[in-house]
This record gives C-alpha cells, structure tokens and sequence, in this order.
C-alpha cells in the first residue's frame, strides 16, 4: 500500500509539474523567480495584496526558502504552518520550542555571537524581548486589511513602532468533563467556583508556578474580575497539578469533572480525539491571551519573515488560526468549534502587558500565600 | 574483621605503600597531575564559576552590574528554607531506602545463584531507561487514588473508602523515586562488585566470621569508594531533580528546590538569573560538603581488592533463601518496570493520555512518518554516543591521574568532577553558554554541534566518574608496575592493565551515560539551534501541546533503541571480561567451595 502511494504521490507530483509547465508558458509572470506558484485564488486576497505577497515570495526564495521560529505552542500551531508551507511552495519551516529564561538566553547568546538563528519570534511575553531590543519594526501591510475589527482595537494589537503585532488569541475557559457533568450545570461566570458546593471537584495547575494557571489567574485579578477572596475560595476547593499537561490528563480520565483556565484549542484537540471533553466559555470576561509574533533583529531570512506575518493576517492564515482552537482577530474567520469571533468575545478588560509585567512578584506572592497552605 | 584489617590485610598482592609512593615518585606519569587537574578545572569549574558570578550580577550578559540583591532575596525568603528542607528531608529518605535495595540486588546478580538473577540487568535497564517525566506521569495513574490501576485492584479484594495507594503525596513520591533510583545506582555499583575478589571473604571466613558478618564487615568496606560516591551522586541527583516532584510532590503541597530555581528562570517578569543561581549556591555547597564528608570518611585507606594472582569470582549458594530472593526480584520488577512501561505503552496506542478504548498504532506511524523525528533518532544516538565516550575517557583519565599521588592536583581532579552534578540541567547549560560568550574565541561555537557536545559531557561526567571510580580504586598500581618491570611502555601499561581491568565498569559507565544523554532535555533546548533538534526536544514539543500519547510514542521507540544498545553493550562486556578472565588467571570455579553454609569453608 505504501508502496502504491508513493508511487501515486510521484505520479500525482508529476502530473503538477506538467500543469504548472504549461500554467507558466501561459501567465510566466506569476511565477517568481526559483520555482514555485501562487495560487491568488486559493490565497483570497485582492491583487494589491497579491502582488506584494509575490515579491515577498521571489525574495524569499532567493533566501533559499527558509524560516527559523523561536517561542511556544509551534505544535499547537503546525497546521497553521503547513498551510502556509501548502501555499507557498519551496518554504520550509524550522521551529525551536522555548520559554523563560532558555528563550532569554537564546536570543542573547545569538546577538553576543553574531550567529543569528531565527527569523521570527512567537510568544504572548512578546513584551520582554521587545524591550530588551530584540525586534526590528516591521507591519505587515496585510494587518490592516483585517476585516472585523474597529480602529481602536486594531492599534491595541500592536506598538506603536510595530515592534511586534497579534494575529491571534489563546482562549482560556473551563474544561468540563461529560461523562461526570452535564456542560448545562456548569456556570458560566468565574465567581461561582468559589462556591463551596464545588470543593473537591475543581481541578487547576498550580498557579505558584510559571504557566496556564499563574497566568490566567494573574490577568482575572488584575482586571478586577475576582478578588482575593474569590482565590481563597478556589484555593479550597481545587486539586492543584504542577503540570498542565497532567492536569488535562486527570480532566480526561474523569478524575474531576472540571478544569479551571483549560486552554481552548487542547480542550478541542482532545474532544476531536474521542476525549470525553468540552471547552466552555464565560457569559463574560473570558481571558485571551494575545500572542504576539514579532520580526527578530538580525534574522537571517527577512523577506521569508515578512511573507509568513502577512499571511498570518489574511483569511486564508486567519481561518487556519480558526481551525485549531485559537481565535483570530478577523470576523470573517468562521471558528468550526461554534465559537465566538474575536469582536463578540466578551474579554476581560485587562491592563496593558506591561502592567502585568510589573505587576507580576506581587501577584505571584499573593497568589503563594492563598495557594500554599500553611505557607 | 574490620575495615582496618581489610587495610592491612590487602597488602599482599600490592607493593607496600612507602616503595610504592617511591617509586611514584620516579614516575614520569607522576607529572602529568598538574595538567589533568588545570584542565579538569577549566573544563568542569569554568561554568560552575559563571552560576556563582550570576548570582551577584543583575545580568549574565552584557550591561550588568555588581549586586547582592538576588543573594538578599533568595537568603532572606522564607520559602526557600522550606524548600530546602522538603529537598533534603526527602533526598535522604530516598536515597537510603534506594541504595539498600539497589545494594541488595546488585549482590544478588554478582554474587548469588538466586534463581532469576539473569533477568535483573535487563529490568535495570528498563527502569534507567524510563524518563523520570514519563516515570512520574505512569506512577501518577497508576498510583491515582480515585482511579488508579492499583487501587482499583486492592479494592476488588479489601473494602476501603478511598484508594489506599496515594501516589500524590510524600510516601508516594519517596517510593517511586526509590524504584528509580535503583536502576542507576545497580549500574553504577555493579562494576565494583563485579571486580571483587572473593579471597577477602575466605581469608574473613577463615578467620572464623559467620557469612553475614564477612559480607558486612569485610565485603562492603572494602567497597565504600563505590558505595559512597553513588550515595553522594544519587543524593545531589536528586536534589536537582524537576520532574517526579512536580508531579507527585505539588498536589501533595511539596514543593522542592528545583521547582524554586524553575520558578525564578520561568517568572511571568521575564527570567530572574541571579535568584535562580543564588538558589544554586545552596545545591553547589550541599554537594561541596558532601564531597568533603567523603573525602574525610575514605581518609588515606586503600580499596584494593582486585589482584594479580588471579580471580576468584564464585557466587554464594543461598539455599533455602534462593527462591524469597527470587520474589524479591519478581515484585522489584513488577513494580518498577512492567507497571509503569506497560502504562507507557498503553498510553503510547491510545488515542489520548488516559483513554480506555480506541488503541491502535497511530501514533506510531505518525512519528515513523516525521522525517524530523526519525532524523532526530539518529542524531541523539551519535551525539549520546560521542558524547558519553568522551565523558568515560576523560573520567578514567582524570580519575587515573588523581591516583597517582596524593595533593592539591588529586583534590582539585576529583572534586570538578563532582562540580557539574550539583546544578539543574537549565542552570549547568546556562552556565556553559555564558561561558562560551565570555571568551571570544568560543562565542562563535555557541550553537554549534561543539557547544552541545561539550555542555552534554559536562552534565554526565558525575554519573561517569562514579561508575569509574570504584573500580579504578580497586585497581592497584603494582599491576601496571609489574608491566613496566616486564618491558611494556607507560601507555601499554595502562591502555593493557587497567583499562583491560576495569572494562565492565567503563562499560557500564558509558551504557549509564548513554542513556542519560539520549533522553536529556535542558541542554539540548537550549544548545541545539544549529544541529536540529534532539530527540529529548520533539517529545518536548509533544508534551508541551498536549500531545502526552505522541510523546508516550517516541519514547516506546526510544526505549527500544536504548535495549538494543545494552543488548549490545552487554555482549562487549562479556567478551572482554573473558579476555579479562585470560589475563589475570584462569576463573576459579568456586561452585560449592563458595557455599556460604559449607563448613568447610569455615
């Protein structure tokens, strides 16, 4: 069989090469220098748009067709990535997953000796690396053509030198499991699970320490969503994990019915998977995490760069971020999961990256106190 | 007899100590001290020094300033005290209770016929090659209280309210890092016991000690080099260990010191270094004091055992007691291996982490169809082989020249090779690339295969060193005499004697170090940008995506490569201790003359 599909896969491959020869004997300017065709239907964007993407693309190629990513969720991310490596032929991706201070240290390593590794840098702490001077200003010209979102918004997505931009949110919710509540019973608003009738039944990653729990609970304290209260409540009546990964396990095992600050598109993998599971979001002040891609100082394949955040922001990147459980910015893209576009929502309102930044050891110290009993 | 009689009583087949040191000190080896020891120091210290610099810097990297406020901080927060003594009460626990179990079967399998006794190396080599992440998630399910296998099993026979088995929780996470710990501490044990002579026993025997009393009075001193330098490592091992604890210990409120040194380098500010390598101090002095303490109870005794009159390798007849032995070897098994591989392989075929229906091979195909993944095999077993060839040559260099005399040099050798283990992988890497980036000649080699290879040999140089160590103690200096005496040149002399000698412990120590390498984690994300990523960083990206069954799979195949290589490593081994065997003397085949309840023997 595998066999058979190889050799399928060759005749298939030769049979494009065929039409894509006779497709550049037809129109060769679409074709850019080095190989590979654009295909503007199946990139849905106006000829403007197209005609920029295709200098990018030429340039690209003449990079040598390679992109190096820094930062997180690249798994998470890859079919958005293959995507792009579909419709942009000839362009490979090479992601390097790291946080914290493995990210910190890379990138200064990097710039002390002069070897630059990535192009691109993906990460929702975006904010730390700009400051320590890590980006090149770059926008994207497709970021403005993003339908769906109201100027106002549009600049909260970026800095003022475009030092960085958000294509995307990471939506954190509740994950339920259905084999131990009905989704119906849930609330739907955080001040509920305070509540002492769900002691015992909450599940949460410890929020002590750097991740998922730290970092939604940090953002619904500092937008005034909850109170301190509220985390002595939560404190009581969950199970803390000190792994997020063992947390979802637990959650789909049917260990507790309920996983506080579940990330949206692992809830939705897992489900797609036959897990007994379902992401459920707040009537209000649902917590987003922007993610935030910027174009690193020194990159050794800009143009390639350049080419892959515009496509983040046309439909076509845009319903791929949709189709794996992260919420684009753009209203045209359709979420298959039934969820909310970015504009319908209901985020909490929260202080800007930099004041959580600052915010951050007092946060962490209170969150230590409620959390470590008998700390 | 003591261990002062065993001092005194292994003086035949040695030289005595006074010619001996004489003639040392006519030996041109003798010099080569100096320059092991200055680069010993300059490999093993260097990066060391940067973690103790970092602690009082605002920065590791350019632009810093001179500070005390990260020692301030750490020094001066409650928590870390805490954290200290959660780390050191439990370390202890575990190590004792481990080291008693690991010392139990490695005797077993060297010295005993217990029935069974074959199957003990290759149930070490599963339990080694368990990553402790995938080790602490198996015994996590297993373990569940609600829901775990084993629960769930003890209440079809007994009636309780909850589960009585709590993985999550102190005694849980002493067991199952006991269980783990064995593995390593068998292998690293294991050439020195293989390399005991038996004539130390008789003569004790002879002397008129039961057999329990030989083997404790006699056996076991005469092993405290290897003894003690496992104890040292498996504590300091410990110590930095990240992921059974955060596992286990953090439902259970325990929170230990590599989770604090993970939470400074993770912060949501952005990654506090110098709190991370201040916390790091307290690890670097616990393993000084440690080295010391050793250094103090071995004082200046010798731990010869082997001889050049030839072997005397007999096994015990445990009677009546060889089939409990044999039961002991069945539960170590059952739960230390089988449980928590079948729990991976389980997991491996499931659909996802946890599901009971659905099983299929997907995931497999999925990672056999990943070019990168299958490049990645292949990349980790070069750099894991390379890499931890290296580390045994240069341990069994470094620790050979210590030997040759007594001095600053030999202090200064033995102690940087402890250096290393004392610190988190994160922070050995940290340390190893502000080193690279303070030398100029070296930043250009940051990300490189070299930069890689080199902190990896560096992180595993500990666990080689301890496998080396006892063995090259018990090797004695009058063998290569004798071979000098005989016309054979310095290099012959010890290429053909004491490497010769020692070659099921080198073994050993590269299998050890090998497999360690092959699932490291911290320094391959952060070195590797250049040479692709290792496979330890695909089951990285895995797991951090959620993807537990996928990563259950690379594993499953990963654990299959490392077999094979001990499958492999085990046939060299045997082949050359026959050589072994040929070189010091016929075997003596001991059979009944070994029997521990023969009188004659008395």
């Amino acid at each position: 069989m595998r066999t058979h599909g190889k050799r399928a896969s060759l005749l298939s491959r030769l049979g494009c090469a065929v039409v894509a020869a006779a497709a550049l004997a037809a129109c060769g300017s679409d074709r850019p220098a080095g190989g590979g065709q654009l295909d503007r239907a199946a990139l849905g964007v106006t000829d403007a748009t197209f005609a920029d993407l295709k200098k990018l693309y030429r340039a690209a190629l003449d990079e040598g067709g390679e992109l190096v990513f820094y930062g997180t969720n690249h798994e998470v991310l890859a079919p958005v990535y293959e995507k792009f490596e579909k419709n942009f032929p000839g362009i490979k991706i090479e992601t390097h997953q790291q946080t914290g201070a493995q990210q910190m240290a890379s990138l200064q390593a990097d710039r002390a000796s002069g070897n630059h590794v990535a192009d691109i840098l993906q990460s929702p702490n975006a904010l730390r690396y700009v400051n320590a001077g890590f980006a090149q200003p770059y926008e994207p010209p497709t970021f403005r053509d993003v339908k769906g979102i109201d100027g106002k918004v549009r600049d909260g997505l970026h800095d003022r030198q475009f030092r960085y931009s958000t294509p995307l949110f990471a939506l954190f919710g509740i994950g339920v499991n259905t084999e131990l509540i009905n989704p119906a019973e849930v609330p739907r608003n955080w001040q509920d699970f305070a509540d002492g009738k769900w002691a015992g039944k909450v599940l949460l990653h410890d929020p002590t320490v750097p991740g998922g729990g730290q970092g939604i609970l940090t953002r619904l304290l500092l937008s005034n969503t909850v109170d301190e209260a509220w985390l002595a409540g939560i404190a009581h009546n969950s199970t803390l994990k000190g792994d997020y990964a063992t947390a979802v396990q637990s959650l789909v095992r049917g260990e507790y019915p309920i996983l506080l600050a579940a990330a949206g598109a692992d809830l939705e993998r897992s489900a797609g998977q036959g897990a007994p599971v379902k992401f459920l979001l707040m009537d209000k002040d649902n917590i987003g995490l922007a993610d935030k891609w910027m174009l690193l100082d020194g990159a050794p394949h800009p143009q390639t760069a350049k080419l892959f955040l515009n496509y983040l922001y046309i439909d076509l990147g845009q319903q791929a971020i949709a189709d794996i459980g992260n919420l684009p910015i753009s209203g045209n893209a359709r979420s298959p999961h039934n969820w909310p576009t970015f504009t319908d929502a209901k985020l909490a309102d929260l202080p800007p990256e930099a004041e959580i930044t600052a915010q951050n050891d007092r946060v962490v110290a209170i969150l230590t106190r409620i959390f470590r009993r008998g700390s | 007899m003591n261990a002062q009689q065993v001092d005194s009583f292994v003086a035949p087949g040695a030289i005595s100590a006074t010619s001996s040191r004489r003639k040392r000190s006519l030996d041109p080896f003798g010099k080569i001290q100096w320059p092991v020891a200055i680069c010993g120091v300059l490999l093993f210290v260097s990066p060391v020094i940067m973690i103790v610099v970092g602690a009082f810097r605002t920065t590791p990297f350019t632009g810093g300033r001179w500070t005390l406020d990260a020692m301030a901080e750490v020094f001066t927060n409650p928590a870390t005290y805490r954290a200290s003594w959660e780390t050191a009460s439990i370390a202890v626990v575990t190590v004792l209770i481990s080291m008693v179990i690991a010392i139990f079967f490695v005797t077993l399998s060297t010295r005993t016929n217990s029935p069974l006794r074959g199957l003990i190396p290759a149930m070490m080599a599963f339990v080694v090659a368990m990553p402790p992440l995938f080790y602490g998630i198996s015994w996590g399910l297993l373990g569940n209280q609600t829901s775990g296998l084993l629960n769930e099993f003890i209440t079809v026979f007994w009636a309780f309210d909850s589960g009585p088995v709590n993985a999550e929780s102190w005694w849980g996470l002493v067991a199952v890092s006991a269980l783990r710990s064995v593995g390593f501490q068998y292998f690293l044990l294991l050439g020195a016991f293989m390399a005991m002579d038996r004539s130390l026993e008789e003569a004790a025997r002879l002397s008129g000690a039961s057999p329990v009393r030989a083997f404790f009075t006699v056996q076991l001193p005469v092993l405290f080099p290897a003894i003690g330098g496992v104890t040292i490592l498996s504590l300091i091992v410990f110590l930095e260990s990240f992921d059974i604890p955060a596992i286990l210990g953090i439902p259970a409120g325990i929170y230990v010191l590599p989770t604090e040194v993970f939470n400074y380098l993770n912060s949501g500010a952005g990654p506090e270094y110098a709190r991370a390598s201040a916390l790091s101090l307290i690890l670097i002095t616990i393993m000084l004091l440690l080295v010391y303490l050793q250094y103090r109870m071995m004082g200046r005794r010798s731990f010869v055992t082997v001889s050049g009159k030839g072997d005397n390798h007999g096994t015990w007849d445990l009677g009546r007691w060889r089939w409990p032995a044999a039961l002991a070897i069945v539960l170590y098994a059952l739960f230390a291996a089988v449980l928590p591989v079948t729990q991976l392989v389980v997991g491996s075929l499931a659909p996802f982490m946890g599901a009971s229906s659905g099983f299929s091979f997907d995931n497999f195909a999925e990672v056999l169809e990943n070019e990168k993944i299958m490049y990645a095999f292949g990349l980790t077993a070069i750099v894991a082989a390379v890499g931890a060839a290296i580390a045994v040559l240069v341990s069994f260099v470094m620790l050979w020249a210590a030997k040759l005399r007594r001095g600053v040099p030999r202090t200064l050798i033995g102690t940087a090779q402890w250096l290393p283990a004392a610190l988190p992988g994160i922070v050995l890497g940290l340390g190893v690339l502000w080193f690279f980036l303070l030398l100029p000649p070296l930043r250009g080699l940051v990300g490189t295969p070299f930069s890689l290879v080199f902190a990896m040999v560096i992180s595993v140089i500990p666990l080689a060193g301890r496998a080396v160590e006892g063995a090259i103690a018990q090797v004695p200096m009058s063998l290569e005499e004798a071979s000098w005496a005989s016309g054979a040149n310095k290099f012959t002399a010890l290429t053909g004697i004491t490497a010769r000698i020692m070659s099921p412990s080198l073994i050993n120590g590269w299998l050890l170090s090998f497999v360690v390498l092959s699932g490291t984690l911290a320094i391959p994300l952060l070195l590797s940008s250049t040479t692709g990523g290792l496979l330890s960083v695909h089951v990285y990206k895995a797991y951090t995506a959620g993807r537990v069954e996928l990563a259950a799979a690379i594993f499953v195949l990963l654990m299959i490569e490392i077999l094979l290589v001990t499958a492999l490593a085990v046939i060299v081994r045997v082949l050359l201790q026959r050589k072994r065997a040929t070189y010091l003397g016929r075997p003596q085949v001991r059979g009944q003359e070994g029997n521990l309840n023969d009188e004659n023997t008395r």
